[in-house]
């Protein structure tokens, strides 16, 4: 009898051991980033088609951190906030970029202050003062304006920039309980931001208003990306939501995947049509696709870093995933067909 | 024609007629058991693909009640409900994370072996077919997105039961439970659905406990 019963506790701790073991190795091509050892709270991740590079501001090592997505080499522009230890958050130095006439603008969360970066210098030749502690930064075309989310004071803070190249604040927005994550739609005239629950509002680029708000799918909204071309919105929750919202029809929403959790900023190919999410309470990493009808469907997981919450897309099928506790960049090869 | 048994066929079944009859000669044993037992769930495998279920929960504080009907020294046949307060994976504040507090129900039939008895150790083991429903949550101030998934589930249970007096024993339970859920559900702000899952994935719980059972 006893002999039954040990073969079946056996067999259970086995298995404990098989699902233990199954604690993989995240999957990608780590690129390694200057003074990156003690670990760097990375948020906004972007891609920069016109310099063919991966911006990645990398907080307390006080750099912004261009990555050469086909040779993996790394550009380090230096001089923004820099602190020797990593807190396991993302509130030191430089956190979002966007780029804009040849120039990026990188926010930087110690100073509270929007840094001008000549890429080609590769140096700082601008500073400005925030009213509050900068989220993202987005530049849009058509004021020629800089939109910098203050979440701390609820509002969006709007900076123009002079025909000099000069950046002065030029007015807010206020988006109570807000503003999560920014995107710019040129082509409709809009700004979408999220709510912290439930919702995302649209603000109209001119008249600086809310024109409009829909309900997300999110109990915690946190990413945000959009198929201008399509007309379409996508939000990504916390609890692992991704929500595809049609712009067209206020908002609707055409479909939902439930995919990881902790979910945070994510990317989007409008190519492939082809979402990236990344999630730390799943250490994961997962690609979406969208089909022309807007639904969403899942094409792959791979193990990612357990601190990982910020994912972005280049244009040549790669996504790119931080590893804050690593202090590191993976690129993620996207080998799963285009889907729209 | 007829078939003919085989000679394993033979064999067994004479195995198992001595098998009964060696029960028989023993005391006879109680006919009714009921039982309760309070554990922890680890989770374990897919909710669906893509999906793994500890993504979404930490574990289930799970709570059992069983009742069994001797059918014989060996066996016995009866049910059981299995309640797991799921305890979720994502929550911003003490009391968000109170409210996104989830569950797991599993009601099942079960057979149970009873191998014999050891001084005071009485062990079994549960063989239970039942269906499942999950309902985790996240509560985030006053938004909530609910999540539910169902589907048919089988677990195997070793109870190490030591008697207490004539009629009451307790001890350790290890169990896995194990199903596939074939019904998913989202309700959250703005979206409510329900489909079937995407792929056929076995999810897995792995159960320490322990277990009180009155018998008489």
């Amino acid at each position: 009898m006893f002999d039954t019963l040990e073969g079946v506790v056996k067999t259970w701790l086995g298995l404990i051991g098989l699902l233990v073991a199954c604690g993989k190795t995240p999957v990608g091509t780590s690129v390694e980033l200057p003074d990156g050892s003690p670990g760097i709270g990375f948020d906004d991740l972007r891609y920069s088609s016109t310099l063919h590079r991966v911006l990645v501001p990398s907080g307390r090592s006080g750099r912004l951190n261009l990555i050469d997505p086909d040779t993996l080499a790394v550009t380090s522009i230096t001089g923004f906030s820099s602190t020797p230890d990593y807190s396991g958050g993302h509130d030191d130095g430089a956190t979002s970029v966007d780029e804009a006439s040849g120039m990026l603008y990188v926010t930087d969360r110690t100073t509270r202050s929007l840094e001008t970066v000549d890429p080609v210098a590769q140096q700082i030749v601008g500073s400005v003062a925030l009213a509050s502690g900068p989220d993202y930064v987005r530049f849009v075309e058509a004021t020629n304006e800089l939109w910098v989310t203050e979440p701390g004071a609820d509002q969006i803070e709007i900076l123009a920039i002079g025909s000099d190249g000069s950046v002065t604040a030029s007015g807010t927005v206020v988006v109570d309980n807000g503003p999560e994550s920014l995107v710019i739609d040129e082509a409709r005239g809009r700004a979408y931001a999220h709510r912290w629950q439930k919702s995302t509002v649209a603000i109209d680029l001119k008249t600086r208003a809310i024109v409009a708000e829909w309900a997300n799918g999110c109990a915690s909204s946190r990413g945000i990306a959009l198929d201008s071309a399509q007309g379409w919105l996508f939000s990504g929750c916390s609890e692992g939501t991704t929500a595809v919202l049609d712009i067209a029809n206020d908002g609707r929403i055409l479909s939902t995947l439930e995919r990881g959790s902790a979910i945070d900023v994510i990317g989007y190919s409008p190519t492939l049509g082809h979402l990236y999410l990344a999630g730390s309470a799943c250490s994961c990493s997962i690609i979406a696709g969208v089909n022309n009808q807007g639904q969403l469907s899942f094409l792959e997981r791979e193990a990612a870093p357990s601190s990982t919450h910020c994912a972005t897309a280049d244009d040549i099928g790669h996504a790119w995933v931080c590893d804050p506790d690593g202090g590191k960049i993976l690129r993620v090869d996207d080998h799963q067909p285009g889907t729209l | 024609m007829t078939p003919r048994p085989s000679g394993w066929a033979l064999r067994a079944f004479a195995a198992f007629l001595l098998l009964l009859s060696r029960g028989a000669r023993a005391d006879p044993p109680p006919s009714v058991a009921l039982a309760g037992g309070l554990g922890y769930a680890f989770p374990a495998g897919g909710l669906e693909r893509g999906s793994q279920l500890s993504d979404i929960t930490l574990g289930l504080v799970d709570i059992s009640v069983d009742g069994a009907y001797r059918l014989h020294q060996l066996w016995s046949a009866g049910a059981a409900l299995h309640y797991g307060a799921s305890i979720p994976k994502l929550c911003a504040s003490g009391s968000d994370c109170i409210s996104s507090i989830g569950r797991d129900v599993r009601v099942g039939a079960l057979g149970r072996w009873h191998p014999g008895r050891w001084r005071s150790l009485e062990p079994d083991v549960d063989l239970e077919f039942g269906y499942e429903w999950l309902a985790t949550k996240l509560v985030d101030n006053d938004a909530v997105s609910r999540r539910g998934a169902r589907g048919f589930a089988a677990s195997l249970a070793a109870h190490g039961q030591f008697a207490l007096w004539r009629h009451v024993s307790i001890g350790p339970v290890l169990a896995v439970s194990g199903g596939i859920f074939s019904r998913a559900s989202l309700d959250a702000p703005g979206v409510a659905t329900a489909r079937n899952t995407d792929g056929s994935l076995v999810h897995l719980w792995t159960y320490v406990g322990f277990r009180t059972c009155a018998s008489w």
